[in-house]
């Protein structure tokens, strides 16, 4: 019925007539305003239009991303020979470790999901920060952080799909091929640097102490992303040259004090879902510190289905639930650089970060060590020896940081070893509520 | 800019509004005349409450106890007709001839009994008062008497059950004060409310039944309360009810009258010498339901699952304590009323006390009110008038249904070797083996406490500065504070449990400014136009503050303990608008109506924030038409009208703030944080919408001895608000979108009739059937299936609210297949991807039943006998609906009913009934015939106005022998199939779980008139 009328000629009668019983509504009922504003909770115009809200905006980005961290994992981990489900894990959950999740399960949208809603946070503040009237420091700093969390969430997106938008878009995002998604994400982590590059630490100051976390360090983070994202494009020099800009001296981590808890003990130690696979100890070289420093060979649990995972192992890191996750560890910037290395046809170079890796025995950090003899240039004087054993060095130096997956599809052709599906479908949800009709 | 334009359309307003009062000044000049008569009905008696109103003007007055009426008119000398009408009387009419004499006494009038009602007025949802035969939609109403009378009914919408045909009408728990869901013409909504909008007395009040505490179903599941807000207007006080039963004919009520509008009435003055009505009732309620328990006195496994210290078969006592849990309530309720006035005021001042036990130990309910409403004619144009009532009640109500310390639900979990009697060795009552708590602790020391305290009131103001055109402004405010108590005493669910309490309290305030004009105008005699405009303002603000502690001192029942916490919600609704409204009167008879609602609600995006709601009826009074009164069908039909209305409302989204986003609260690393909501705001979101076609007749046979109402309708609400989840890349997880449709379609057939009419004997009958097919026409997607609760589910092509659940699986003859083991197990099927072994395979749900009547039916008989003593009895039904009995499935899983005893005794396999999970979620086995009839209403009435009575200073004194629910026909295994768990849920209903059964309530009432 009121389609029929236009919504103009409507709005006119309705102002009129609002006028006239407005003043007849003598009774000192003076307000007639029907926009009325949800008093509960603030609004997004209030949020954007006031400094300090959108600041502690900046402060729940983090958690966005934080909270959602095992959606990220979760994938890479089951459909390689990271985790192996337990008795009670979900039907979903197994899925993955078979090899057969269906496009409608939520293990294959919620990484989906997770990512854009931390990307659309992220455009609002980009966007909204510099029209008020934060200091130089505070505005650069809320920009990188949300630049740079988006840029990890659309990796991780990387890391899983086939496809995947760059962007969201009310009429519907539009799935891009995977060499576009890593080019966004490496243009996004650059636009990152380039925020806070000019900046001086002094006036990061006041960014430190109300936005970001306990524990995260900005600029290492974005150098160490770039230098990850650059590897994986095959821009082999600017992933050395960010690596080496990363301060291996420090840890940046996301942090899980009360009321807040490590998803990953959530998921895996709480919720008894998965544990650490077998073979993560079989396939170990004798003598590597890592496999118990990341799980614990004498709690062994019967895995689900048996068929697939006999057994699977508590974990060691995560097992509490207020643990911090490492954003990176620092001997992914050495890997990343002996690969680069290689690749370059530097394989002296990549020798020599790979034995410092394989024979670090001591830090004053939280992180693996692996503990073991040099390795005698004979066994690394070929690119094939060099990456094997870099693609065995990442397994127990990165363990469960989502990179497994993609550190088997690149490094394929140098093992037998094959995920369970090569990406994830592309979510049902998508297919269904995506306007632009991505499935066609 | 929008100042000046505000500015601008107010001083065109105003000098529209001089302009038509200086025409009409113009056109008549007219004669102020007083007209005096009486009125009288059978038997000579005085016929009270009539209306006695000039055709073709708005001037009306109403008879006083003795049956007198005043009605003052300024109009030109000439011949008019007096049109005498009230509910149970055949209309009258009678000319007068005003000429010089301004005091004109017209002759008494004597109203027949009658079937027929066309010429009664009726006010809801028509802009102005007019008489029904004008109106082309249904619109029912039922006296006051049939509302003040009846028996044992705390609230109107208890006392409305079985008098309104297509009114579904359910009391949801038996705990007093109350508790009633009231559907009209079906359910119209899916997230939103499916209670109809109340009106009293012009004022748009709450009805809400938000629980503040959770007694019945648990707080995750809707939160719906054991009670409702009508339960705060004291029957006795009200006149008249109407209803309108959907968008044709409540379309001038907008965008909140999708589940229709009832309208309360109250009472008022009249001219005379004051009239003192007294009234006191005693009554008592009580049940003989008692859940069959398992009092086999050996222990079984299922006792065995309780206590493993118990040797199977080895002897055992057992305690039924559903005697200590029920009483016999007593209950009083008193009202006091003067009515009365002169010629310029009139005023109904009134006080009650309202005071019952419930049928649970330690449940009671107690109301006390005060109202006056006077009214004051300042000129011979203008009248005035306050109306004021105060409420306060407080209900004591005991936990039920699914928590887990409900007494009655403690019977249903515990095997009956459970005694829960005082242990004075441990200084404590023991505790619940299944459920920590003890049923009698709960009774004896917790508090479950509602406090109300309301005030309902209006000021009004007519004028009529023509005898055609009259002008009313009423301003309406309903304020009311709830507080609620809910303590738990420390141990008392376990020896860990450190107390609780919870001390919720809302704040409720709605207002509504309403102006109406209305103007009648004969173009010639056989041509009047009635135009209406009005407009209304409404304010609905709600404030809850909800304070709760737990770690209690001892000795503590207010809100102190180591851990407290609070919380506050506000919402606020307004809504505006206008409307217009043409009625034609093509020669008494024809008439067309033709209207249109323009409503804006700050529920809505600004784009869709304007709404307009048209509507368009039409009544024919084919029996006035000579060729029909002469012809063949005159001899059976004495009058006959057809009528047709089309009419479109809305409904208010499920959330007042669904069209703005907001952002919610996280931490990180120990800071506050905001994140943006994952729920996307709907800038366009718009009304539920209804349209409504209904066409039907009134037909008047045998000299209007009978008379009979054919209604259909077809009602479609589309625009329903449902939850879309949005896609992933959208950054939102979902959004309420206008997407549902979902239809009603039905026929209400209304028979009354006179069967004998004499001095010495009469006897009346009302017979109602209506059947309603609610049908869901579409949901987001075809396959979606919205589950509600344990197993109400919403389906496209399917009533709302189906039962949905696993079934047994059976063979070609419909026998069940049972596996070897020889016990329940529910079919299964093969998931979409496929059976690759029998392991695969999953378990099969299909609708297992429909929780909406077939049809509803009720009847009504009164006989009089030498107008001193009347009999009444009302019969309710409610046919073809079925009830989940979740009190037999827990019954029997925990060994707590007779069926354990069954496994006990070895009549049956042990595994059969108790500990069962495959059975316990068999829904199918517990799906059962909820239909029943119940005798709702009987009475015995004495009325003496004998001069013996008059030696007590009584005018007229009545005694009244009563009773309510007395009787229930019905094939329902449980206690009561019209109780639900999930009380005023819009689509979980018929589902009966640890509910308390309504009580059977006999009463005794003295009626003293002064």
């Amino acid at each position: 019925m009121t389609k029929r009328f236009s919504r103009g000629a409507l709005r006119a009668l309705s102002r009129a007539l609002s006028g006239v019983l407005c003043a007849a509504a003598v009774l000192g009922l003076a307000a007639c305003d029907l926009d009325l504003i949800n008093p509960n909770a603030p609004s997004e115009e209030e949020v954007l239009g006031s400094s300090d809200l959108l600041l502690t905006t900046a402060v729940g980005i983090q958690a966005q991303y934080a909270e959602n961290l095992n959606l990220f994992l979760r994938a890479p981990a089951l459909v390689t020979d990271e985790w192996g489900t337990r008795s009670l894990a979900l039907a979903a959950d197994v899925s993955l470790v078979t090899g057969t999740p269906d496009p409608a399960f939520g293990v294959v949208s919620d990484p989906f999901a997770a990512a854009y809603r931390i990307a659309r946070t992220a455009d609002i503040l980009v966007a909204n920060a510099p029209g008020l009237s934060l200091g130089a420091g505070l505005q650069a700093g809320v920009t990188s952080l949300s630049r740079l969390l988006k840029a990890m969430a659309l990796g991780h997106i990387y890391i899983q799909y086939e496809r995947a938008p760059v962007n969201f878009d009310p009429n519907g995002a539009v799935p891009q091929p995977r060499a576009v998604v890593l080019d966004t994400v490496i243009s996004i982590l650059e636009a990152a640097r380039s925020d806070v590059a000019t900046v001086p630490d002094a006036d990061l100051a006041g960014f430190r102490s109300r936005v970001l976390g306990t524990g995260f360090d900005l600029r290492n983070t974005t150098d160490a992303m770039l230098a990850r994202y650059y590897l994986f494009d095959g821009r082999y020099q600017n992933a050395i040259d960010a690596a080496g800009r990363v301060n291996l001296g420090v840890l940046s981590v996301l942090s899980y004090p009360n009321p807040g808890i490590n998803p990953v003990y959530n998921y895996s130690v709480l919720a008894q879902y998965t544990g650490t696979r077998k073979s993560f100890f079989t396939e170990a070289q004798p003598g590597d510190q890592r496999p118990a420093y990341w799980a614990n060979r004498s709690t062994g649990y019967s895995g689900n289905p048996p068929t697939v995972i006999d057994s699977v192992f508590a974990f060691r890191q995560y097992s509490n639930r207020n643990d911090p996750y490492p954003l990176y560890l620092p001997d992914e910037m050495r890997l990343v650089q002996a690969e680069a290395y290689t690749r370059l046809g530097n394989l002296a170079q990549a020798r020599t970060l790979v034995n410092t890796v394989r024979t670090q025995c001591s830090s004053a950090l939280n992180e693996p060590m692996a503990c073991l003899p040099a390795l005698p240039v004979t066994a690394l004087d070929t690119e094939a020896e060099l990456l094997t054993e870099i693609l065995y060095q990442r397994r127990y130096e990165l363990y469960a940081q989502g990179l497994r997956w993609e550190d088997l599809r690149r490094l394929q052709q140098y093992t037998t070893r094959r995920p369970s599906i090569p990406f994830l479908p592309y979510p049902q949800s998508e297919c269904d509520r995506n306007p632009a009709q991505p499935c066609g | 800019m929008y100042r000046t334009r505000l500015r601008r359309t107010f001083g065109a307003a105003l000098l529209l509004c001089a302009g038509l009062l200086a025409h009409g000044e113009a056109e008549a000049q007219g004669t102020a005349y007083t007209l005096r008569g009486t009125v009288v009905g059978m038997g000579s008696q005085p016929a009270a409450g009539v209306t006695v109103a000039l055709r073709n003007t708005q001037l009306r007055a109403v008879t006083d106890a003795q049956g007198r009426y005043t009605l003052t008119a300024r109009v030109a000398p000439g011949t008019y007709t007096l049109q005498f009408s009230g509910i149970g009387f055949a209309e009258a009419s009678r000319q007068v001839v005003l000429g010089a004499a301004r005091e004109v006494e017209v002759a008494p009038v004597t109203l027949q009994a009658g079937a027929v009602e066309l010429e009664g007025i009726v006010v809801t949802g028509t802009g102005a008062p007019v008489e029904r035969r004008q109106v082309g939609n249904t619109i029912a109403s039922v006296a006051g008497e049939a509302v003040n009378e009846a028996p044992g009914a705390v609230s109107v919408d208890q006392a409305l059950q079985g008098k309104i045909t297509g009114a579904v009408i359910s009391e949801n728990s038996g705990q007093p004060g109350g508790g009633v869901s009231i559907r009209l013409r079906g359910t119209n909504s899916i997230l939103g409310g499916a209670e109809p909008l109340i009106v009293v007395d012009g004022v748009l009040v709450d009805n809400n039944s938000d629980a503040l505490v959770s007694l019945g179903a648990n707080a995750t599941r809707g939160g719906a309360a054991l009670s409702n807000r009508l339960s705060d207007i004291a029957p006795a006080d009200i006149e008249r009810v109407e209803v309108l039963k959907g968008a044709a004919a409540a379309a001038l009520y907008g965008s909140r009258a999708n589940n229709g509008v009832i309208q309360i009435f109250t009472k008022r003055g009249r001219q005379g010498t004051p009239q003192i009505s007294f009234r006191t009732e005693v009554q008592a309620s009580e049940t003989d339901k008692r859940l069959p328990l398992n009092m086999e006195p050996r222990v079984g496994t299922a006792d065995r699952a309780v206590n493993a210290g118990l040797v199977l078969g080895a002897p055992i006592e057992r305690f039924d304590i559903q005697d200590q849990i029920f009483r016999t309530g007593y209950g009083t309720s008193n009202q006091l009323s003067i009515a009365g006035g002169n010629e310029g005021t009139s005023y109904y001042l009134s006080g009650n006390w309202n005071s019952e036990d419930g049928i649970v130990r330690s449940t009671d309910y107690d109301r006390r009110g005060a109202r006056a409403r006077i009214s004051q004619r300042v000129s011979d144009w203008l009248e005035v008038g306050v109306n004021g009532s105060y409420i306060r009640a407080q209900t004591n109500f005991v936990p039920e249904g699914e928590q887990t310390q409900g007494v009655f639900t403690s019977v249903v979990f515990t095997p009956p070797f459970f005694n829960p009697a005082f242990n004075s060795n441990t200084g404590r009552y023991p505790y619940n083996p299944v459920l920590g708590g003890n049923p009698l602790d709960v009774l004896e020391n917790w508090i479950a406490r509602s406090d109300v305290d309301r005030f309902l009131g209006s000021v009004q103001a007519t004028a009529t500065p023509l005898p055609n055109l009259s002008f009313t402004y009423l301003f309406g405010m309903d304020s009311s504070r709830e507080e609620n108590v809910y303590f738990q005493p420390p141990f008392s669910t376990g020896p860990a449990f450190t107390g609780s309490i919870q001390n919720p309290i809302r704040s409720i305030r709605k207002y509504n400014s309403d102006l109406t004009a209305n103007h009648d105008f004969q173009l010639n005699p056989g041509l009047g136009l009635t135009t209406t405009a009005g407009f209304r303002y409404t304010s609905d603000q709600v404030n809850t503050v909800r304070a709760a502690a737990s770690d209690l001192p001892p000795g503590q029942t207010t809100v102190v303990g180591a851990v407290q916490t609070a919380s506050q919600g506000i919402t606020e609704l307004r809504t505006f608008g206008g409307f217009v409204q043409e009625r034609v009167n093509f020669a008494d008879k024809l008439f067309l109506t033709g209207g249109l609602n323009v409503e804006g609600s700050s529920a809505f995006g600004a784009d869709e924030r304007w709404q307009m709601f048209p509507r368009l009826s039409g009544s024919y009074e084919v029996g006035r038409e000579p060729f029909f009164a002469e012809g063949r069908l005159g001899d059976v039909f004495s009058t006959l009208r057809l009528r047709a209305a089309y009419g479109q409302t809305g409904g208010q989204p499920p959330s007042e703030y669904l069209n703005q986003v907001t952002y919610l609260n996280v931490s990180y690393a120990g800071r506050p944080g905001l994140r943006p909501n994952t729920l996307s705001p709907n800038p366009n979101l718009r009304p539920e919408r209804q349209r409504e076609i209904e066409g039907g007749f009134d037909a008047g046979l045998f000299n209007d001895r009978a008379s009979l109402e054919f209604t259909y309708y077809d009602k479609r609400t589309s625009d329903l608000v449902l939850s879309v989840p949005l896609a992933p890349t959208s950054g939102f997880a979902s959004q309420f979108q206008n997407i549902g449709v979902l239809s009603n379609k039905g026929v209400e057939v209304t028979l009354n009739t006179v069967n004998v009419q004499g001095d010495d004997f009469g006897w009346t009958t009302r017979l109602g059937y209506a059947r309603n097919r609610n049908r869901i026409e579409r949901l987001n997607q075809a396959s979606d299936t919205l589950v509600f609760e344990y197993l109400n589910a919403v389906i496209e092509g399917q009533p709302i609210g189906v039962f949905r659940g696993a079934y047994y699986p059976r063979d070609a003859g419909g026998n069940i297949i049972y596996p070897a083991s020889g016990l329940p197990r529910r079919a299964r099927t093969c998931p979409r991807t496929g059976c690759r072994t029998a392991s695969d395979s999953i378990v099969a749900t299909r609708v297992i039943g429909d929780p909406n009547p077939d049809f509803t039916a009720s009847l009504g008989n009164t006989f009089t006998f030498r107008q001193n003593l009347q009999l009444s009895f009302l019969l309710d039904g409610r046919f073809g609906n079925d009830v989940a009995n979740f009190t037999r499935r827990t019954s029997d899983f925990f060994g707590a009913s007779a069926n354990a005893a069954k496994e006990i005794r070895g009549d049956t396999l042990v595994g059969t009934f108790t500990r069962n999970t495959e059975r316990n979620l068999l829904y199918e086995e517990f799906i059962e015939d909820g239909s029943f009839v119940k005798l709702r209403e009987i009475a015995l009435q004495f009325t003496f106005d004998q001069p013996w009575v008059r030696r007590f200073g009584v005018t007229e004194m009545g005694i009244r022998v009563a009773g309510r629910n007395l009787y229930t026909w019905t094939d329902y295994t449980g206690l009561d199939p019209e109780v639900n768990l999930f009380s005023a849920s819009t689509v979980a209903r018929g589902v009966e779980f640890a509910t308390t059964p309504i009580p059977r309530t006999f009463s005794l009432a003295l009626d003293l008139n002064f």
